[in-house]
């Protein structure tokens, strides 16, 4: 085991940091240097990762850790490319009657794949209370 | 590679560490005799309903749920209270 690990774990026992920042930590020292972002290495990205951290103080908020495998994102989306041509028609006419401008015929797995590799980290804080990080790894 | 096993693992600080697994294989074999047993239906159902469109898609469904289910290893969901400390994980590996 490697220094580096050694530390991180030590850290952990003594709670001094979270579990997921230890995981972070790990991952990220077992990423070669120039590996570059955490995102995506020289085989690309393989998870999905979605952090809710509650707002510091919140009693009741709950924080939330989901890693997704990228193969399973790409799954589902497929199923999407798979519904006949008069159904999206319908499924589009739905979505304009609720506010949402999403055309299913223009519907391209292949740019949802592009956005999920160029992915590197988002945040979004909801109401100035829940954080929402989005990132791939 | 299809994930056989879910674990269930509830830690809480100040108690003992608690998982459980769960065989997915079974699962999976049960799922997998069912997807035979519903084939000559479903083929049967696609070629009747070809003209109209829904064939192709209705097969294409059928054999990509063995995808699916093969893109399931590794999904972990961590759920946990920020003030009891308390964290329930489910890992599919």
């Amino acid at each position: 085991m490697s220094e580096e690990k050694r530390k991180i774990l030590e850290m952990l026992a003594d709670k001094k940091i979270s579990v997921d920042e230890a995981e972070r930590l790990l991952a990220a020292v077992s990423e070669p240097p120039e590996g570059g972002a955490a995102t995506a290495g020289a085989r690309g990205p393989k998870y999905l990762r979605v952090l809710v951290e509650p707002a510091p103080g919140d009693p009741d908020g709950d924080r939330v850790n989901v890693r997704v495998p990228l193969n399973l994102v790409r799954a589902g989306l497929k199923f999407a490319s798979f519904i006949p041509a008069q159904v999206r028609d319908k499924v589009n006419s739905e979505l304009k009657e609720k506010g949402v401008p999403f055309d299913m015929n223009h519907f391209n797995p292949q740019d949802v794949e592009a956005l999920l590799v160029h992915l590197n980290d988002l945040t979004v804080e909801v109401d100035g209370k829940e954080k929402v990080r989005v990132f791939c790894e | 590679m299809i994930p056989l096993w879910l674990w269930i693992r509830v830690e809480e600080p100040g108690k003992k560490r608690f998982a459980m697994p769960v065989p997915l294989f079974l699962v999976w074999l049960l799922l997998g005799a069912l997807l035979l047993l519903l084939l000559p239906l479903v083929l049967l159902c696609g070629l009747l309903l070809w003209p109209w469109g829904w064939g192709k898609p209705l097969l294409q469904m059928y054999f990509h749920v063995f995808g699916l289910i093969g893109a399931l290893s590794g999904l972990t969901l961590d759920i946990g209270r920020s003030e009891q400390g308390k964290i329930t994980r489910i890992v599919m590996k």
